[in-house]
């Protein structure tokens, strides 16, 4: 015993003025703490300061204790003279450890002393409730001083282990279901740290020192085994090249946590409800009295479904459809899924009899072949092939044939406008680009054998192998050399094309619209005018853009409704300033949807 | 020179790898887990998208660090230094010699990772989306890049004089900046990362030349400091600062410049914030305040603390609270659980009350109408159970839930302490809001959607109305369901809208059923009453004026104002930005349809803020507010 009172003496004697500057440092930690939560606007309990300090303040004094008392003595030759002494190693560790745990838990219990006497003046505290939260915190002193003591004898690897630690945690915690704040010794200071005023979390108490006791002896064994060998070997620094090597290793860590996703995949979506009308894979969701229709739709669907699987040779997921009556009718929205998940979710204005239903079909059936083909269905070039595919295969609807005259009075039916399908989307809008797809594609399977033709889709519309592969064959081998494969090239589509495009006849007046950027002060306005159409609904719709063109989803979009004639009302004033890029459009109600009468980017002057 | 440098170059290497691997690893991986040609330039370099590329500094920082101290530190310890100066070479040449290796390192490390996100992003050729890397773009992010990396190297190489206690004051200087840019925005530019943080004119790369130059001032001055005490002095001073840190008053020293440094960014954090620059007192604000004498109180379901100058009204309130707490476990489904702690002396002036847990704090003198007040009492009795029965879930999924959060604590304080005329009001400016801005269900759910556009208040009105359909469409005891079923092991890292299907379809019930029965509601709040929707006018504006340290800000109405509504307008320095640090401010009329906003400089957040201007009825607690928009300062 009297070994190690010296031995303590000798820490004091050697840490003492140090440790007790950064005791009083700490101290006047605590007390911003406590100012900054008295004064706070969303403090709940100034005790909130106590458990922030234990949760930041605490671990880093924690470390900075471990790295004076053990790590800086076994990283120097002053423990070789102790080791030369009449004294046990194990005294000597045993000096450390109890300082050190004795300091920790000092400044644990005195945060908490302090917080609980300021809280005590305006908040009803109870004995059992801070002795509650004394013996959490003591614990988890317990166990933090713990670790950093087995820490402080790990030498050399320190701080690799440290970072390994910090980076598994996140990995952990970000990436994993597992919810560390169950477990030992972290649910001590959880959410309910100083908040829980009734009930002991026993388990956690429990695991929390035996992790301590375990720490402990990793620690003795670590700094006591084989007669000091082990520490001697570990305290020696790095090398250059280890350092390197470490660092390398972590690099790749990195690189591999990044692409890892070890969560637990959501719970398959599908309709609880009784309201559901179901057709093999299809579930539609109504009102009540509404099962008739939807299990009709359902049914169409479904066939839908069978003919396209039958047509690519290519099994499609699940497709559910929900009810949005503040949807146009021509009007579709795709709700992305968890990307584990086969099932598409698609909404309509179902079940409004002025739904454009074979467009909803269409647009369904589009959503399942990307996807079944994990989106590369979506890439651009072979866009005008999936939609055209997923119209053909539900059959023609009379707006469509509207649409593309409409579109048809404004482009001349080339293959580049497919080609450039994000482009045409932008320029015109969707529905009327999905009719000029269809009609193209209609005009290829009026030109192309059916074998043929089935032959061409399945290879555009396959789900990738390797992405990568996927991504070099496509690049040697672009639709335009595909289509010459199956027997037809580029002009011939596109004179076939005009031939079907020749006799539609759009059935809508022509209007032209005008967008302007001016100045208002030293303000900015965006304004659009309509003109030749009286009494139909208009709307301007513009975006922030960043530096890049990208496609707009529609939820990026302000839109601006008006009678067409007053749209210029309808200013926007100063949403945009100098140097800032706008997209605008303008649209039109018009045949069963919108038609976009102008579109274009501007940078704000 | 040369071979010095090369000497210096072939040290290097294993950290230009490390280098290299940091910056560029994602090549290893991405062209076999992504469609390259369907990825954007932006989507595989996040450092060029707007208002990012700040981030890029962490990674930066201890890449260039950690180049500095290998310059010097090893060579001296390990006294290869000796080596070096016994040869012909003057010493300024071996320091020269260093700082040109350590730059080419992490020139050509920044080099590599434009070339490789260059190349991914050159195989997507799309109309819209492809072909977004453009050379002079390029250049310009690694032109700043490279400086900044200057900037820390040179910083660095001083740094390494004092060995890792050199790190100590620049951790000190970066803990300044964050409070002082907390506390004064306009000197955001301390923050050297800042520099990194992509801004666009058009479609050009905006370089920060000020920052910049004041950054590249100091870092030639680390610079030529470092090279001074390397090439002379450096052992010298390394080596008498550690034996005047050995010695007691060296220690003390240390101690004392610690404790003043503390001392210093403590006084820095209170006094940069100047009472003169507060906005106007607010009139309507009760001026009454508690006593601070507090007085407890006790019922079976509560223990409350609340100022005895306000005792008459605390007993009304505690008087009823208990059958309150019953009709809330009632509906929820719940047993009433332990006691909860309500503490009445809160004033504050962004809440009403807030809860946590066994917790509620409300403000007895901050709402005169007292159902209002008992409401507001519901409201957070109804956060402590939704704590409960969720197990905290509605923090940890707070992105998916707060508006449920908000919206069933709300729904319930209607349901408890009915007002049938200030519900509908309330639901008719969500509506309202939600119809003028083509809101979607997403929007809702998602916080962070919500916060980037919409007024973040919306979670109450229109939270409540959509927790009246979940009701509506899934049975009187769905609330409660709920925030059972969130409580259980439920998928992570899943979007909002994912972990609601997940949610709903635990409990029987579908969102798209529950989110169609809100859509249709949204239309019956505004249908009930059309005239006040048309009497609420369209608002915009923005800043007309910044001088003598005020900023005007101008908002202009579409149509006449009824009697007796206000004006007003929020600003924040982005969606980042907490309930808390948002500014109300309220408008001055200068016209029939034109208000003015008049606000200190150094009350505004951020150099680049939002703003959104918006229209109350006096009558009614909610406003409606246009989007967020975009403003400078």
């Amino acid at each position: 015993m009297d070994r190690v009172l010296t031995l303590l003496e000798k820490e004091l004697w050697e840490h003492g003025l140090a440790l007790g500057a950064v005791l009083v440092f700490l101290g006047g930690i605590a007390g911003l703490l406590l100012l900054g939560t008295a004064v706070g606007p969303q403090t709940i309990t100034v005790l909130d300061a106590h458990a922030s300090f234990v949760r930041i303040f605490l671990p880093l004094f924690g470390l900075a204790l471990g790295h004076r008392l053990v790590a800086r003595e076994y990283g120097a030759p002053t423990h070789r003279f102790l080791a030369s002494l009449p004294i046990h190693r194990w005294e000597i560790l045993v000096t450390k450890y109890a300082l050190g745990l004795a300091l920790v838990g000092l400044a644990a219990g005195g945060s908490l002393v302090i917080t609980a006497a300021v809280a005590a003046i305006r908040e009803p505290l109870t004995g059992r409730w801070i002795s509650l939260v004394m013996l959490r915190t003591e614990v988890f002193a317990v166990a933090l001083w713990s670790f950093f003591f087995a820490m402080g004898l790990v030498g050399r690897w320190r701080f690799p282990i440290y970072l390994g630690l910090a980076i598994a945690l996140t990995f952990v915690g970000t990436s994993t279901d597992v919810a560390l704040r169950r477990f030992w010794p972290f649910a001590l200071v959880g959410d309910t740290f100083v908040l829980e005023r009734l009930t002991a979390p026993w388990g956690a108490l429990g695991g929390a020192t035996a992790i301590a006791l375990g720490l402990f002896a990793v620690g003795m064994l670590l700094g006591a085994g084989r007669e000091g060998r082990l520490q001697e070997a570990l305290s020696t620094r790095m090398t250059l090249r280890q350092k390197a090597g470490v660092a390398v290793g972590f690099a790749l860590a990195l690189v591999l946590l990044d692409v890892l996703d070890l969560e637990r995949p959501p719970d398959p979506f599908a309709f609880e409800s009784a309201t559901v009308a179901r057709q093999g894979r299809v579930s539609v969701l109504h009102e009540p009295g509404g099962e008739a229709r939807a299990t009709a739709l359902a049914a169409r669907l479904e066939e839908d479904l069978a003919r396209a699987e039958a047509w690519l040779d290519l099994p499609l997921g699940p497709v559910f459809v929900a009810p949005r009556l503040d949807l146009g009718p021509a009007e579709m929205e795709h709700e992305p899924l968890d990307e584990d998940e086969p099932a598409v979710l698609v909404r309509a204005a179902h079940p409004s009899p002025e739904l454009e239903e074979r467009s909803l079909r269409a647009f369904a059936l589009a959503r399942a072949i990307e996807k079944a083909t994990e989106g590369r269905a979506r890439h651009e070039p072979r866009r005008w092939v999936l939609v055209g595919l997923s119209h053909h295969l539900v059959g023609a609807d009379p707006a469509w044939s509207r649409r593309a005259a409409w579109l048809g009075r404004r482009r001349a039916p080339r293959y580049d406008t497919l080609r450039q399908r994000e482009r045409l989307e932008e320029r015109f809008g969707e529905n009327a680009a999905d009719a000029w797809a269809w009609l193209a594609f209609d005009a290829l399977a009026a030109e192309l054998p059916e074998d043929e033709l089935r032959s061409f889709t399945r290879e555009l519309l396959a789900p990738p192998g390797l992405v990568l592969l996927d991504v070099i064959a496509f690049r040697v081998s672009p639709v335009e050399a595909r289509l010459a494969d199956a027997g037809i090239d580029v002009a011939s589509l596109e004179a076939a094309w005009a031939a079907r495009l020749r006799p539609l006849r759009a059935e809508v007046t022509r209007a032209h619209a005008e967008v302007a950027i001016a100045q208002d002060g030293s303000l900015r306005g965006l304004r659009a005018a309509v003109t030749g159409v009286d009494g139909d609904t208009c709307a301007l719709l513009h975006a922030g853009l960043g530096p890049f063109d990208v496609p707009l989803e529609r939820e990026a979009w302000s839109r601006e409704e008006a009678p067409c004639e007053a749209l210029d009302a309808r200013v926007v004033l100063g949403r945009y300033g100098p140097g800032d890029r706008v997209f605008v459009a303008v649209e039109r109600a018009a045949l069963g949807g919108w038609l976009r009468l102008a579109a274009s980017r501007r940078t704000v002057r | 020179m040369i071979p010095l440098v090369r000497k210096e170059l072939r040290a290097l290497w294993p950290l230009f790898a490390v280098s290299c691997l940091v910056l560029s690893g994602d090549l290893l991986y991405r062209p076999l887990t992504e469609a390259l040609d369907q990825a954007t330039w932006e989507s595989i370099a996040s450092y060029l998208r707007p208002g990012e590329g700040s981030g890029m500094g962490w990674f930066v920082i201890p890449l260039a660090v950690s180049v500095a101290y290998a310059a010097f530190p090893r060579e001296h310890d390990e006294n290869t230094i000796a080596l070096l100066r016994a040869l012909p070479i003057r010493p300024s040449a071996i320091f020269l010699a260093k700082a040109l290796a350590g730059m080419t390192v992490l020139t050509a490390a920044l080099a590599v990772l434009m070339v490789t996100d260059g190349l991914q992003s050159g195989l997507n050729d799309a109309s819209l989306s492809g072909g977004h890397w453009r050379a002079s773009l390029a250049l310009s992010h690694l032109f700043v890049q490279v400086l900044f990396a200057f900037v820390v190297y040179a910083h660095g190489l001083l740094a390494s004089v004092l060995r890792l206690f050199g790190l100590l004051p620049y951790a000190v200087v970066l803990m300044a900046g964050a409070i002082l840019e907390d506390r004064f925005p306009p000197a955001a530019w301390v923050d050297p990362t800042e520099l990194l943080e992509a801004r666009y004119e058009g479609g050009s790369l905006v370089i920060p030349w000020g920052p910049l130059a004041a950054h590249l001032g100091l870092a030639c001055v680390a610079f030529v400091a470092a090279g001074v005490s390397w090439l002379g002095p450096g052992d010298r001073v390394s080596k008498g600062f550690e034996r005047v840190r050995a010695t007691l008053l060296g220690k003390a020293a240390m101690g004392c410049v610690g404790a003043l440094i503390l001392l210093a960014l403590a006084v820095l954090s209170v006094l940069t914030f100047d009472a003169s620059d507060a906005p106007p007192a607010d009139p309507a604000a009760p001026t009454a305040t508690p006593s601070l004498e507090t007085a407890e109180g006790r019922t079976a379901r509560y223990v409350y603390t609340y100022p005895v100058s306000h005792r008459d009204r605390a007993e009304r309130l505690m008087a009823g609270a208990d059958a309150l707490h019953a009709a809330l476990a009632s509906r929820l489904g719940a047993d009433p659980g332990p006691p909860l702690i309500a503490d009445l002396t809160e004033v504050s002036a962004d809440h009403l009350g807030i809860a946590s847990w066994t917790h509620l704090r409300v403000g007895l003198v901050q709402e005169e109408d007292f159902t209002r007040l008992r409401r507001t009492f519901a409201h957070e009795t109804a956060h402590a159970f939704q704590h409960r029965l969720s197990e905290r879930g509605t923090g940890r999924h707070a992105r998916a839930m707060r508006f449920f959060t908000e919206g069933s604590a709300e729904w319930l304080a209607y349901e408890v302490v009915p007002g049938p005329e200030e519900r509908a009001r309330a639901r008719r400016v969500g509506a309202l809001a939600w119809s003028r801005h083509r809101m979607r269900p997403e929007d809702l759910q998602d916080d962070e959607r919500l916060r980037a556009r919409y007024d973040t208040t919306l979670v109450y009105t229109l939270g409540e109305l959509w927790t009246d359909a979940l009701v509506a469409r899934c049975g009187a005891g769905a609330v409660g369901d709920v925030l059972r079923a969130s409580a259980e092991d439920v998928a992570g890292g899943v979007s909002p809208r994912v972990l609601w299907d997940e949610l709903l379809g635990r409990v029987g019930c579908d969102l798209e059923a529950v989110d169609a029965a809100f859509v249709a509601r949204v239309g019956e709040a505004l249908a009930a009453d059309p005239d006040a929707v048309a009497a609420a006018p369209r608002l915009g504006g923005g800043v007309v004026d910044r001088s003598r340290g005020r900023l005007t800000l101008a908002a202009r109405l579409d149509r006449d104002l009824p009697e007796g509504w206000e004006v007003l307008a929020k600003i924040r320095s982005g969606p980042e930005a907490s309930d808390t640090q948002v500014v109300t401010l309220r408008g001055r009329h200068e016209g029939p349809r034109r208000v003015t906003f008049s606000v200190p400089t150094a009350l505004v957040p951020a150099a680049r803020f939002e703003v959104a201007f918006g229209v109350r009825d006096p009558a009614g607690h909610w406003a409606f507010f246009e989007r967020w928009q975009p403003a400078t300062r």
